[in-house]
This record gives structure tokens, sequence and C-alpha cells, in this order.
């Protein structure tokens, strides 16, 4: 066990060093870097520009700017944002909170697939499966920002308004503005968590020990809350681990949709403005979520379901 | 880790550093790290295919699906005959009306049963001949990822050890690089076009097959008739080839499915930001793209490309889990 | 790019914004008169009639309440008043005008400045002495800080001696600082000693784009680090009408400065909520704001069907205007008779379509209604037929209907457009389907911004561009960067020693009639070389709740940024 972790961790940073290299080679290698649209304001001089790449630290020579980097990195020093002027960290901060409520908001909804799940296994082949497996798709075969926006124009014909931003003051306020962007990013989840479930029950009911319990004339419903639930509610489980990194990265187009101030428009922004420090340091820290989420949804697992083995 | 690990395939295409030990494009969750599962899967046979068969047979929704699904396809197909014989039209031709401008966003109508888009070409026209390009894209992704996920993962879950290590490793890389800079990299050194899209689609969509055909293969290493062939002194190859690949089968047709689905929505999604299929060439998600902002000044721009990317993916995920469910043996 | 569509997600425009804070007065720390744009002063045909700006003075105003806008292009993220590059947004301008007064401002008006007493700092347009160099400027009395301190010439000198500091980065460090030799604040006088005497709209643009910064809060802190110096992030002292109240990342709350000593403000707060292009709009509709200062022409005639609001259209005497670019160094392109034969295909008639009406055919390098714009320039009206003749005369022979060269190839173009703008996207197509009836094979490449940028105006590695500019503010002077053998923006190429004569010599005339005779010749020279087709002139729109009144454009492009700082007298009735 604590071979395991420790192995895990050693392979995680390993990993978190090539992703933040790869990252920064890519992006230092896009075309256009923060200084092409100044070419596009008049007035503008190449000696402007060529200040504006030293204070940057742009001509420095790829492997020095690398080193660099990478050496305040691990201090989580990212430098400053070219827009906002802050150390990164600062900056993703004040985006944390926004986005792990509409996370969280979003995760409980997607939780809502599990029950769906157990309900379409208990009763696989039926209309009730049926129904279920129909409306988890539906609920996820169109564009979700195309989804959004039918919502909105729909939305403002029938009430006159829409959500937009965070809502202020009261709870009622603040549900009524969270719960729409909530279901389009959580009905992913609703999706996922249904099918899992529903597979996972399945495999249960064929398992041996199960049919013997049937075949003991136990009642479906018996069988159901001694054998299915508990390997129902694994992935929940385990998901609480992956919980992490989904409550921070947020939806860039869904929170551009609804003007929420989150995670995910921030990255998007700072790729397109190639904000170089702001971006690496969302994706480093989003890296380092991800992994760390994985590990403990792995040993969360292994506390979860006894047939897990950690080699 | 799940599917909700990016919480939605679109926000990932759209670039999003969404944590993802999930497959970029699948819907699925990946198979739980390091468990041997106990798996009973049938032996592939003739009995097993007809046994299916019957399943399916009785499983309307399945049925529906394929059906529409069939259409669709046919109709994209001979899209370029229809719009050439009975439409009189072309995708790119920009149609003037008498006072001489351009019959810009006219509402459907004598002419243009789905009327005119921005710049005054046939909607009807333009939505057949997307299709073909959306669903190329839609298979060519399956294509990549079935095939680079399918071997990734045989030889990781068959091999274990380093090889195993390594495949996992690049699953974790994939899903961790921003796809947008990936994106706008290949865009700009190459053009962006189907086939290139289709590759980094598949590119990022490969981790997910790879992580459920090694869940599989990870559970039949250890059936009776495969130690049989390793004490007989078989070749790993020859093991993997002949004895694992077949117990793939099954959730490689359902993982492509998802694949299919994923890569016509995320080029839709990457399209809401300008990066999907260029114009003037039309794909379902740069039809629905460019009517962003017209949702009530031209509703027939807005609903038609959706209501395509919607009936084909539904379809693609209905079919898809339709058969997983006839070919899944665990409950007969 | 004020009133057009810049982008979707946020980002900074398309060409040239906000550039307008320099070279026009009151650069960084002003009302940041910057915008592109000036009107006729045509007030989109709701608005009564024969109302003026004083008409609307007199009518009586409501005081209070609270102006919300919805705004494309995201929030501004540092305050800075002497921002660098980057930092100077649509945004960034937009909450300067609220926050910033300077020595003199643009009358959008009578299209020239003035020291208006409702909002400027100096008593009166300044003295020019010297030979034509030096600017003096005498300080009103009663001019102070949103803390209540006067506001004296020390906080221009202190603002003066940071700017011209190159490690301070000031995006105005070239077109401002570096062609100022002097400056001395002293008493109640301000005394700018240009390098070179300049023709007077440049002289005073240039002079008068130094405003101060409140010395007694900033001195000791570092100029460029909000870690040290919070100032950047929300300024707690400034000068303009409006004092920032809330700067989150999802709307900015502007309120009354108690101490502003200009012409009091009827609205006590002016509220910027962030929108995408797709509800920037429904915001307005559903009464989330009263005000949608930008959205997407194609939602132009849904906007006017919107029964509580009102779409004000005109077209101004500065402003945005879209253009072909050629890349002379291309074999192909270097023939001036291929370049003619290609915009000949082009029908301005038809390009207006593709911003909705919302464009004027364009011929001259200047916006239509812009004072030194020159209609009389060839106009290369569509003729498909001269088209065809020049490019067999350029030796270029249909094979069928394939166009190729002398040497038998086929002849290939490739147009460029940036996938943040739509029309744009939509004008490459049409060109490519008018130059295919040439025979010519075009592709048409959507670009991400930054990358398009990149390719063509840096490694000039492009055939054609669909471009867009934006003339921000009085003076004609800025078209040099484009088309002066040197200049910045000379994507083309283009280099022709008379054109870079006459561009000097236009910066230096004092007199205004020569100086008109100056800039119609470079345009007839520029037009005939053609390096770059002028395509169309936009029209600035806005739309706002009826119940906002006192909304007068003139002829300026932006009605905040370039209407007189009529935000003062905007009020919410009913």
């Amino acid at each position: 066990m604590r071979d395991f972790v420790i192995r895990r961790l050693i392979q995680s940073a390993l990993l978190l060093w090539v992703v933040m290299s790869l990252t920064f080679v890519l992006v230092r290698l896009t075309p256009g870097g923060p200084e092409a649209a100044m070419l596009e304001q008049p007035n503008i001089e190449p000696a402007d520009v060529e200040r504006l790449r030293e204070r940057f630290g742009l001509n420095d020579p790829l492997p020095v700017a690398y080193v660099k980097w990478l050496g305040n990195a691990v201090r989580l020093d990212f430098g400053r944002s070219y827009h906002y002027l802050r150390p990164p960290l600062d900056v993703m901060g004040e985006r944390l909170w926004p986005t792990v409520q509409l996370g969280a908001t979003a995760y409980a909804i997607g939780l809502l697939g599990i029950p769906l799940g157990v309900l379409a296994a208990l009763h696989r082949g039926r209309w009730p499966d049926l129904g279920i497996r129909v409306f988890t798709v539906v609920g996820d075969a169109a564009p979700n920002w195309w989804m959004a926006l039918v919502i909105i124009v729909v939305l403002a014909n029938l009430t006159g308004w829409f959500p937009q931003g965070q809502g202020r003051g009261s709870p009622g306020t603040w549900f009524l503005h969270i719960i729409i962007p909530a279901l389009i990013l959580g009905l992913g989840g609703v999706v996922a968590f249904a099918r899992y479930t529903r597979s996972q029950v399945l495999e249960v009911l064929g398992q041996d020990h199960v049919r013997t319990a049937r075949a003991k004339g136990l009642t479906e419903g018996a069988v159901a809350r001694r054998h299915v639930l508990r390997n129902a509610l694994t992935p929940a489980i385990t998901l609480l681990g992956g919980l992490l990194p989904v409550l921070i990265s947020g939806a860039a187009i869904t929170e551009a949709i609804f003007n929420w101030p989150g995670m995910g428009r921030l990255f998007l922004e700072a790729a397109l403005t190639r904000d170089y420090p702001l971006l690496l340091a969302i994706v480093t820290m989003l890296t380092l979520a991800t992994l760390l989420g994985t590990l403990l949804a792995d040993l969360l697992y292994g506390f979860v379901d006894p047939r897990v083995r950690y080699r | 880790m799940s599917q909700m690990a990016s919480p939605r395939t679109d926000e990932r295409a759209a670039g999003t550093a969404t944590a993802a030990t999930a497959g970029a494009m699948g819907h699925n969750l990946p198979a739980p790290p390091a468990v041997a599962q106990a798996s009973r899967r049938a032996a592939m046979s003739v009995g097993f295919y007809r046994a299916a068969w019957y399943k399916l047979r009785r499983d309307p929704v399945t049925l529906g699906a394929a059906a529409v699904l069939g259409l669709i396809v046919l109709i994209t197909l001979i899209a370029p005959l229809i719009t050439e014989h009975v439409l009189h039209t072309a995708p790119e031709r920009m149609v003037r009306g008498p006072d001489g401008r351009f019959a810009i966003l006219q509402p459907p109508g004598v002419g243009y049963p789905l009327g005119t888009d921005d710049l005054g070409r046939d909607v009807l026209t333009r939505l057949l001949h997307a299709g073909r390009v959306s669903l190329s894209i839609g298979f060519l992704v399956a294509i990549i990822s079935v095939v680079i996920g399918t071997a990734a993962g045989l030889v990781a879950g068959y091999l274990g050890g380093w090889v195993d290590d390594l495949v996992n490793a690049m699953i974790q890389l994939i899903s961790n690089v921003p796809f947008l800079f990936v994106l706008i990299i290949l865009s700009v050194l190459l053009r962006p076009d189907v086939m290139l899209l289709s590759v980094i689609f598949g590119i990022f969509s490969w981790p997910g097959t790879a992580r459920h055909v090694r869940g599989v293969v990870l559970s039949a290493r250890s059936l009776e008739y495969v130690t049989a062939a390793q004490v007989l002194g078989a070749s790993s190859w020859r093991i993997m080839t002949r004895h694992i690949l077949p117990n793939v089968a099954n959730i490689v047709m359902v993982v492509a499915g998802f694949a299919v689905a994923g890569a016509i929505l995320g080029e839709s999604a990457l399209s809401f930001l300008g990066f999907g299929v260029q114009v003037p060439l039309a794909s379902w998600g740069n039809m629905l793209g460019g009517s962003q902002e017209m949702f009530r000044r031209a509703p027939w721009l807005v609903y038609p490309p959706g209501l395509m990317i919607f009936a084909t993916v539904l379809c693609v995920v209905l079919v898809a889990d339709g058969l997983r469910d006839a070919l899944d043996p665990r409950v007969r | 790019m004020s009133v057009r569509r810049s982008s979707s997600l946020g980002r900074r425009a398309v060409l040239g914004i906000g550039t307008g804070a320099l070279g026009v007065v009151a650069g960084a720390c002003g009302p940041t008169q910057s915008a592109p744009g000036s009107a006729t002063g045509q007030p989109g045909g709701q608005s009564p009639p024969g109302q003026t700006q004083q008409g609307q003075q007199s009518s009586p105003a409501r005081k209070g309440g609270s102006l919300r806008a919805s705004t494309l292009g995201g929030l501004s993220k540092v305050f800075h008043p002497y921002p660098e590059s980057q930092n100077l947004t649509t945004p960034h301008s937009d909450a300067w005008t609220l926050m910033g007064a300077g020595l003199i401002s643009i009358d959008w008006d009578k299209l020239d400045y003035v020291a208006d007493p409702r909002r400027d700092m100096a008593r009166e347009l300044p003295r020019i002495s010297n030979g034509n160099r030096t600017y003096t400027y005498t300080l009103r009395d009663d001019i102070k800080w949103s803390d209540g301190r006067p506001v004296t010439a020390a906080d221009f000198q202190f603002a003066w001696e940071q700017a011209r500091k190159p490690e301070n980065n000031w995006v105005g460090f070239s077109s401002v600082v570096a062609r100022i030799e002097s400056f001395n604040a002293s008493e109640k006088t301000v005394e700018v000693t240009l390098k070179e005497s300049l023709a007077r709209l440049l002289g005073l643009s240039i002079s008068g784009s130094i405003g101060p910064v409140p010395k007694h809060i900033w001195e000791g802190k570092p100029w460029l680090d909000p870690q040290g110096n919070p100032e950047l992030l929300k300024p707690t002292v400034v000068a303009g009408p409006y004092l920032p109240k809330e700067l989150g990342a999802e709307r900015h709350i502007f309120g009354r400065n108690p101490n502003w000593w200009g012409k009091e403000a009827n609205l006590d707060e002016v509220v910027f909520v962030n929108a995408s292009a797709q509800t920037v709009l429904e915001l307005l509709k559903t009464k989330q704001v009263e005000w949608t200062p930008s959205f997407p022409p194609a939602q132009y005639r849904e906007a006017k069907q919107i029964p509580h609001v009102t779409v004000y259209e005109w077209t101004g005497a500065v402003g945005s205007y879209r253009v072909m670019q050629f890349n002379l160094q291309r074999p192909v392109l270097a023939d001036k008779k291929v370049r003619e034969a290609l915009v000949r295909a082009i029908n301005r008639a038809d390009l207006v379509q593709f911003e909705d009406d919302m464009a004027e055919p364009q011929f001259g390098l200047y916006p239509n209604n812009f004072r030194f714009a020159n209609p009389n320039v060839e106009k290369y009206n569509y003729d498909l037929n001269k088209s065809k003749q020049l490019l067999a005369d350029a030796g270029f022979k249909l094979d069928g209907a394939v166009l190729k060269d002398k040497g038998g190839q086929p002849v290939k173009l490739e147009i460029l457009w940036p996938t943040t703008s739509q029309p744009r996207g939509k004008m490459a197509t049409y060109a490519q389907q008018q130059w295919k009836q040439l025979g010519i094979d075009v592709t048409v490449t959507g670009m991400e911004f930054n990358a398009m940028v990149d390719k063509y105006s840096r490694q000039k590695d492009f055939d054609v561009v669909m471009g867009a500019f934006s003339q921000p503010g009085l003076d004609p002077d800025t078209i040099k960067s484009q088309f002066a053998t040197t200049g910045s923006q000379n994507a083309s190429s283009y280099s022709n020693p008379r054109v870079d004569e006459l561009l000097e010599r236009g910066a230096a005339e004092l007199d205004d009639s020569r100086r008109k005779q100056i800039y119609d010749e470079i345009q007839k020279i520029v037009v005939d070389d053609l390096p770059q087709y002028s395509m169309l002139t936009l029209k600035s729109f806005t739309a706002f709740d009826k119940k906002v009144g006192g909304v007068v454009p003139l002829k300026g492009g932006d009605i905040l940024r370039s209407n007189n700082l009529q935000v003062l007298d905007w009020h919410i009735t009913g």
C-alpha cells in the first residue's frame, strides 16, 4: 500500500513534469506571440515591441526560458500574467470559488445518474430501461453551447429573463442563476453515471452470489438492497477523488455564455491572448489536481472494492 | 474518474484544461485501475452472435435508431445527386434575388425549402453536403481512435510492466495537454481540413478506447484458454491477436460509436470558437457555429444543423448502447 | 473596432482598438477620446429631429439611477492610467472615459480640439509659440482629485517623468514621448515642447496626451506592479466624474465621484456587465441592462424590432473601415494589372450586404466622413470584362476554366481572414467566388487572430488579407504606418518615395488647406498604386433602452468615448 502510493507519487511527478514541459514548448511555438496583436496598433514601432518582448522575457532562447520558468514553477512562482500584471495564482484564486460552485452543482446533478442507472439495470430491457436510455442519451446528444443558447432564447421568451452571472443576495437568486448552467454541464455526468452504474449493477446481478440469493427466493427488492446498492455506490465514492479537478477546471463555453466568472473562461482567454504565464500556471495546476485526484480515486476504490489489489 | 472529469466532450474540445483521466472524447468511464475484474465472457461463437441478434430484434429503440442512422448516412452519401438533380443547386452558389442583391437570410420558401444563409446560399443544399463532412470526421476519428486505442490497450493490458506504464503515461499526457494549442499550431502549420481535424481528434480520443480495451484484456489474460496457450508456448503476438482480440471486439464497437458521436459534437464546439472545419466548406458544426448570433434573426439557420447533429449523435449512441447490451453476455 | 464585434470571448478587438487613446488628446489619462468613429450626427431616426447637444442640456434631466451596459470583449483587467500595449483595450478606454479627465478634448460636433469647461483641465486651448513647437496649457483653479486634493502641475510632471521612461513601457512611448523634447509643469502651466514643428491637430494631440497621475498616492509605489501598487487594479483617487466601486470578473460598477469638479453627471452609477456575442442583445431585450454598446451587425434588425429599445445608427467622421491588402512581394500580385483585375471583380455594393447593410462603399484611404478623405480617386468599379482584359494584358491565359501564367502554371491565391470577424470571412468567400470566374483557384483560410497577424504582418507570408483599420482621431497622419516604406503596419511592402516624402511634409504642414491637398495627393497616388483596396466604411450603431434619455450621437464613432463625454447628460426617465 505504502509502496503503491510512493510509486504513484513518483509517476505523477514525472508525468506532471512532462506535461508542463510539453505545454511550455507547445505554447511557445504557437505562432503569434503575445506581442503579435500589438503590430496591429498604429503608432507602435518595432522598438516598442522589442521592449515588450524584453520585459516578458520572450527574447531568451527557448532552453533558457524553459529552465528559468521551470525553476520558478516548482516554487509555485509562475511569474506575472501579461494582461493581469499579477501572479497567475492570484488571478486563478479569484476564479476558484465560482468555479467550484458551478462544478459542484453540476456534479451533484450528475449523481442523479446513479439511481437512474440502478433503476435501468433492475428493469433491464423493459420500458424504464428504454426510457432512461433514451432520456440520458437525448440529454447528451446536442452540442451543449447550442442547448445553452436554445434555453436562453426560450427562457427569455417565456419569462423575460435568463440567468447571467452569479446571483447575488438570497440563496434563491443564487439557485436561479446557477441551475441552468449547472444542468447543462451536469447532463453529461448524468449520462455517464447512469451508463456506468447500469453496467456495474448488471454485472453484479450476473454474479454467482446474487444468482444464489435469487435462487434462494430472495425478493428482487432484497437482492437490490443487499447486493446491488453497495456496488452501485462504488462509482460515486470513487469519483469523489476525481471531483477535485472537475471542480476547479471549469467549462469555458458555458461560462462564457452565462457570464460565469470561472476558470474555464480564464483559460480560454489566456490561450487566445497568449498570456503565457497565466496559461502555463493553469495547465500546471490543473494537471496537478488531476493527478492527485486520480491517485485519490484509486485509493478510495480500494476501500470500497475489496477486489482491488494495489500493485 | 469519470466522464465528469471532462465535464463535457465539447468543453474539452474547447480547450479547457479539464482534468481528464477520462478520454478526451469518450463518454465512458475508464476501467477501474489495476483491477482484475472477474468477467465471464462467453466464448465467441456463431451461437453467441445469433443470440445477440435475437436480443437486438426485440430492442425497438436500437433498431429504430439504426434505421434512422442508415437513412441519414444514405442521404448524405447521395447528397450531390440530390442537390444537383432535384434541387438544382450547389453548396457554394450564392443566389441573387431579382433586385440583383444576394438573397441573404431568406426564410424557407419556394426555391429554398430551408431558407438561405448569410451569404445567400441554399441551406438545405449545404446541410446535405455538410453531412458528408461531419460524418466523415465522425467515422475517421472512430477508425483512428479504434486502431490506435485497441493496439495500445492490447499491448498495455497483455504485456503489462513498462509497456503498460508507458501507455498509461501517454494517456495521461494526452489528457492533460491543452487541446486548443495543438489545434492552433497544427492549423497554422498545416491547412486545417477534414483529414487534419480528424487526425487531431483521433489523437485526442484514442486514450478512451485504450483504457477500455486494457480493462477487458486484463481480465481476459487470466482466462483458462489463454493460460493454456501460454503454456503451450504460443507467441505473445499470436495470443494477443488470436485469443484476446476477439474478446475486445464488443467493447471496441461500442467505443467506436461514442467516438463518432464525440467527434461530431467536438467539431461543433470548435466551430463555435471558429476553429472547426473552415468555411466555405460546410459541416454541421460550422453551420451551427456560424448561426450562433442568429438565434432570433434566422432560426432556419440554427435548428436544421442542430437537429441533424442531435439526430445523428442520438442514433449513433443508441445503436452503440444497444449493441453493447446485446453483445453483453453477463445477463442472459 | 469600437462598434463592431471584436470577439465572442473577450479579447482585444480586431485591428486598432483603443489606438485612439494615442495621437488623440488626453491619451491615457484623459477621457480617452480614443475610439474610432465620429458621426454625421444622424441619430438613428428615432430621437427628435433637430435635437442638438445644446437642446439636450435645456431639457430637464433627471438625476440618479443606474445605467447597466452589456459589453462584448470582456472587462478591463487593469486600470493603469498609462497602460502597456496589451492593456490598452476598449473596456480600458471606456473605464478611463468615466474616471479620467485631460487637458483638452475633441469637440465631436465641430471636429476640433476644445478646452471644454464641463470636463477639461485646461482653461483654454494652449498658446502655441516657439516656431510651433511649444504648447503652453494653463490649468484651471478648481480641478481636484476625488479625495478632495487639488490637481497640481506636480501631478502632471510626475506622470510625465514616469511615462517617459522606456522601462515603464507606456503604449504611447513612440507616438507621444518620442516626439516631445521637454515637458515642464509648474504652478498653473503645463508647457510641452515638441521636437519638431508639427501640424496643429497633430501637435495638440501629442501635447495634450499627458494627463495627471495623483502623485500623493502614487509616489514611491511601483509603476507596473499591482502587488506594490493596488491603484492599478482599482484606482482609489481619480479626477474624472466617476469612481470605481466594484471591479469583479463579471461586472464593473462605477459610482459618482463626490469631488467631481466638472459638469455634474445625472447617473449615479454606470455598470458594465460581461456578455457574449450571443447574449449581449438578449440582456437588453430582457431588460437586464439598459444599454448594449456594441453587438454583432447580424443582430441589428432584431434590435430595431425590440419595442422598448432605440437603436442609434450613424456614420462617423472617424471610424473603422475594411480593406483588402495585397502582398506586393508575391510575383503574381506584384503586377498592378493583376491587382486591378482582382478588385474590379469585386462589387462594393455586394460587400455592403455582408455587413448587414451597416456599411457604405469607401474609395479613399480614410473613412468616408473623415475630413481628409479623398473620394476623388480611382474607384475601380466592378467590371468583370475589364478584369479579364487586364489579366490577358498581363500575359495570363485562360486554359478552359483555369487561368495560367506565362509559364503555364495555374494561378493560385490564398485569402486570409481572422475567425473573430464573421463579415470578413463572408467577404473572403465572396471574393473566392468572384475570382473563380476569372479562372483563379482561391483558397480561403480563416485563422486564429494572433496567428494570422503573425503570418501576414510579421512574416509577410500571405497573398491577400481581409484587413480592417480604424481611424482613431482627427489627424490624418495615422496612415503613415500603413504606407510609409518603413511603416510598422506596411504588410504589403509598399514603397513609393513620393508618398514617403508627402507623408513627411503632411505631418509638418501648418496650413490646413495645403495639408488637405497633400493628403489628397497621397491618397490618389496610393489608390493608383493599389497596394490595398478600400472596401467599406463601417457605420456605428448602438442600442439603448428607451428610458435612457440624453443620447445624441455626434460625429464621433463611439457613443461613450468619442461623443463629448455625453454620458454626463444621459439620464434614466420613467
